[in-house]
């Protein structure tokens, strides 16, 4: 079975653990994102698999053959730097020619000695042809003679997935590639790299704090916090089932909105407002907890008639009109949410004015005070 | 550790005793007595502790005197150059006029001027002055420095604008301003030049070979060397106890303040 | 690590702010300007021409008289043989130093470089001398090298070796000096190479080693040199300069001697000037030495000016 397996992966600096027991499964050809803040053991984790740092405990197995004793050059894995890490001095064409070069004997890798070693010439052309495809590809083949300094952010990046490219590895390794790219850039970027691992059909484990990079990306996305892993899923599970609080609050733009939920004699009180017909499934889910928290997406609400019993009275905050929609800001007695609307459903709110919204409670996520999820204990006896 | 690191170690350690033996011999000798010291029979630690080198150091080698001259000569030359050097340069950084190129291609022509090259005009001028043998003559030629000017000129390009218009809007005069607001943030930089400077004119002795005769104004390497000559160069415990004493304060400064002695040492990269 | 760079980076590389004229007095400019350029002035621009002029003629310290010679000092020290000894000495001697301390002091920035946990140690160790007194120091050299009482003939001695007179043969003079400018300063230049080294990112090295960089050799003929290259260029011109500076060493342990084979050209200047009093000669030597060192200089700089724009960001 081809793919990369970590197994108990562990990291340790000095006494601070960068990575604890990390095991997981990537299958061949699959788009895998290490998400999370910084210092979160992402970074770690890829530079591990790279074979920048060796493991302090833990395997790792590249289709089928353990590698996390080779050294870097030995895993034929590609890594994509967060500052592309283009040697200043050489060409772009020499860039790109470099891991091809360091497979060639002694002699004619020599810099400036072995134009004179036999073989030079054919070995060039053999590397040339390998370059010149691979620079079509990511339309860099204008570029070929200049140095690196010579290059826009973006230009340099292509280079950079250039040189991770020319020795086919099966598996590439990407250090927030689009970090150092502006807004704009980053956007049509993040499309050619979905293409290119299309067209590649080989591993990538990609590496983002970004969540909606993550989201737009990947075929399965870890979320790190820590060092250790929150959860492991296809993105819109992450969304949708977040397993915890924190990978609640990472994913997802805006953040989603957390109500505190008590129950003031047996009745349920949603910050801080009384809530009639809480739905049956919630009622079991939280009831057991003194204090929960009740997770609703700023898409889970719909706007309502003031004066609606199913509804959250409160005061409008604040309106961000984005265009296609508009995000709107309300202070609740006990909490502040956001709600997403539609411009047309938005037109005519102004600040300040008292508006009533009606959660959907089928999307409603309930946590318990640790930040764990609850769930219903049918569910529970299902799994 | 590994073999290669290992044997890296080994080859630093064998070229640390070689940088180290003359600190040793030096200290060696300085604390030998004369037979023990004329002998073939060697040994590093002396049989007999003699500190009467460091005595005959002071009493017959005047090593006081030009420690105290040394000191005297390094400071008075740093004193002056801050005061000359710290208005030129703020105002080649921060003012425009019309004859600014002119006056800071002046700086940058002399910074390419080794100082071999001047010394026989400058000496004429210290000898018609009757000035040799004079504190004036080691401290006056080095009142000012081009690469002083030419480093803080651009430290005060670094400043923000917003720095000096807010002390004008608070009231601040352009000299206050300048030594009491600019200047501190600039102290590191200066830190660095003073060492370079202290280093410079302390270790100096092309100048004052020229300048000075008489031991009363010798600055320390002068002064062990007219010392030397005066013994016939063979007193050597009291010698070897002088050169102790001469690089002593430097060495200290280097230990204690390793970065910034480094740094301030190797600014002279830039000047040559 | 070393300020150098930090220095340099100081000194040149940081964006200069907008610069304003925040008030127009001209004579406020004026006197803050002048203690410093009335120093420049009177001891340097015009002690450089001064050194030109005399250098034209037949001066002698003291004398009240003189004549033009013209180019005259200078045919006549072309034609000495003594000036022409002097000259090979002085090319002798540099290359010797030169070379030596440049490739000892690369070993030694390599080695330390590598040596994470002892690198301090080692720097502080190999910069010692440089905070020294040369002069002080050549005096210790001096019983350091004694052929009868010295540690070095002891060594020998010990070894079965004969001991060698190193200050008084006239085929080893010039080396032993050269070995005493270079146990001084290869400290110095080692700290510049540090600096640079500390400079290259390690991102490039972990990309070398990801793209198949496997030995050392590799990581330095691809990574480290090419990286060091200005650095390399920036010390080995410093080298040449603080070479040809050679002079304390000379002055107080040999006086030219034995023979002249250690008689170099700064000596020389110093004899002709203030022991011989032929200022006119002196004056044309000092002549010739800047030449020398204003094209040394100047290149420098235009290193220097490479070093600091070199790079991506």
């Amino acid at each position: 079975m081809a793919g990369l397996t970590i197994r108990r992966a562990q990291k340790s600096f000095g006494t601070t653990a960068a990575v604890h027991e990390f095991s997981l499964d990537i299958a061949d050809g699959e788009f895998v994102t290490l998400l999370g803040p910084s210092g979160c053991g992402k970074t770690t984790l890829l530079r591990l698999i790279a074979g920048l740092e060796t493991l302090s405990g833990g395997e790792i197995v590249l289709d089928g053959r353990p590698i996390h004793d080779l050294p870097p050059p030995a895993r034929n894995i590609a890594m994509v730097f967060q500052s592309y890490a283009l040697y200043p001095h050489k060409t772009v064409a020499a860039n790109i020619a470099f891991p091809l070069l360091m497979q060639a004997a002694l002699p004619l890798r020599l810099p400036g000695l072995r134009r004179f070693v036999p073989g030079r010439a054919a070995l060039d052309r053999r590397i040339a042809d390998r370059v010149a495809p691979i620079a079509r590809m990511l339309q860099i083949e204008h570029l070929l003679a200049r140095k690196p300094a010579q290059l826009s952010g973006g230009q340099r990046q292509r280079v950079a997935l250039a040189r991770a490219m020319v020795r086919e590895p099966r598996l590439f390794l990407m250090d927030e590639p689009l970090s150092n790219l502006d807004a704009k850039l980053r956007g049509s970027t993040r499309a050619d790299i979905i293409d290119l691992h299309r067209r590649l059909k080989a591993t990538f484990v990609y590496v983002t704090h970004d969540q909606g990079e993550a989201m737009t990306m990947s075929d399965r996305i870890v979320l790190m916090h820590e060092g250790r892993v929150q959860q492991i899923g296809k993105p819109l599970e992450l969304y949708a089932n977040p397993a915890n609080l924190f990978v609640a609050e990472f994913i997802g733009q805006p953040m989603i909105n957390l109500l505190p939920l008590q129950f003031v004699g047996g009745v349920a009180q949603l910050a801080g407002q009384a809530i009639r017909n809480l739905p049956p499934c919630l009622d079991d889910v939280a009831l057991p907890h003194e204090e929960a928290r009740i997770g609703l997406r700023p898409e889970a609400f719909a706007l309502a008639e003031l004066g609606d019993p199913q509804a959250l009275m409160g005061r409008i905050h604040l309106i961000e009109h984005l265009g296609n929609e508009t995000h709107i800001r309300i202070s609740l007695p006990g909490a502040e949410i956001t709600v997403r609307a539609s411009s047309s459903a938005a037109h005519g709110l102004s600040v300040g004015q008292p508006l009533a919204v009606r959660p959907n409670w089928s999307s409603a996520l309930v946590f318990d005070k640790h930040g764990n999820r609850a769930r219903s204990a049918a569910l529970q006896a299902a799994a | 550790m590994s073999v290669r690191a290992l044997l890296v170690h080994a080859l630093l350690a064998a070229g640390a005793v070689i940088v180290l033996m003359p600190f040793a011999w030096m200290l060696s000798l300085s604390v030998k007595e004369e037979h023990e010291i004329f002998t073939s029979n060697l040994r590093f630690l002396p049989e007999h502790w003699d500190w009467a080198n460091y005595i005959e150091a002071f009493t017959t080698g005047h090593v006081g005197t030009f420690l105290a001259n040394g000191a005297i000569v390094t400071l008075s030359i740093l004193a002056l150059q801050i005061v000359t050097i710290v208005p030129a340069a703020y105002v080649l950084a921060r003012k425009e006029f019309r004859a600014k190129p002119v006056i800071f291609g002046m700086v940058l022509a002399v910074l390419l001027i080794p100082p071999q090259v001047t010394a026989i005009p400058v000496y004429l001028m210290f000898a018609e002055a009757g000035l040799l043998d004079s504190y004036a003559a080691l401290v006056v030629p080095f009142a000012t420095s081009a690469f002083g000017i030419f480093l803080l000129h651009q430290g005060f390009k670094t400043l923000p604008q917003d720095l000096i218009d807010a002390a004008r809007m608070d009231g601040a005069s352009e000299f206050h301003t300048l030594w009491f607001i600019l200047t501190p943030q600039l102290l590191p930089m200066i830190a660095a030049f003073g060492v370079f400077s202290i280093v410079a004119h302390w270790n100096d002795f092309f100048w004052p070979l020229l300048v000075i005769t008489r031991i009363e104004h010798a600055t320390p390497p002068l002064g062990i060397s007219i010392f030397a000559s005066d013994e016939g160069g063979n007193d050597v415990g009291p010698m070897m106890a002088s050169a102790t004493l001469i690089v002593l304060p430097l060495m200290l400064a280097f230990l204690i303040a390793r970065r910034r002695f480094i740094e301030g040492v190797t600014l002279s990269g830039l000047k040559g | 690590m070393s300020g150098a760079s930090e220095i340099v980076a100081l000194g040149s590389a940081a964006a200069p702010t907008r610069v304003r004229e925040t008030a127009p007095p001209l004579i406020a400019n004026a006197l803050y300007l002048l203690p410093a350029f009335a120093v420049l002035a009177v001891f340097f621009l015009l002690p450089a021409l001064a050194t030109l002029g005399i250098s034209f003629t037949d001066w002698t310290l003291g004398a009240r008289k003189f004549t033009f010679v013209g180019l005259g000092n200078y045919l006549d020290l072309m034609a000495s043989a003594e000036f022409r000894l002097s000259l090979v000495n002085t090319l002798k001697l540099n290359l010797f130093v030169i070379p030596a301390s440049f490739l000892v002091a690369l070993a030694l920035a390599l080695a330390i470089h590598n040596t994470v946990k002892l690198a301090p140690l080692w720097q502080t160790i190999y910069f010692l001398p440089v905070t020294t007194t040369l002069v002080a120091m050549a005096f210790v050299w001096q019983w350091v090298l004694h052929p009868e009482f010295g540690v070095v003939a002891w060594v020998l001695t010990g070894l079965g070796y004969q001991p060698v007179n190193w200050l008084n043969d006239s085929s080893l003079v010039l080396y032993t000096v050269g070995f005493i400018s270079l146990w001084q300063l290869v400290g110095y230049y080692m700290v510049l190479f540090l600096a640079g080294l500390s400079s290259i990112p390690s991102s490039l090295y972990e990309a070398a080693a990801v793209d198949g960089a496997r030995n050392p050799l590799d990581r330095f003929l691809h990574v480290t040199w090419p990286m060091l290259g200005p650095t390399a260029l920036f010390v080995f011109v410093i080298t040449v300069i603080k070479s040809f500076q050679i002079f304390d060493v000379v002055r107080v342990l040999t006086k030219g001697g034995p023979n002249k084979a250690s008689e170099i050209v700064l000596h020389t200047l110093y004899q002709e000037g203030f022991v011989f009093l032929r200022t006119g000669r002196a004056a044309a030597i000092a002549t010739l030495f800047f030449v020398v060192m204003l094209a040394l200089t100047l290149y420098q700089m235009r290193v220097l000016d490479r070093r600091v724009h070199y790079g991506m960001r």
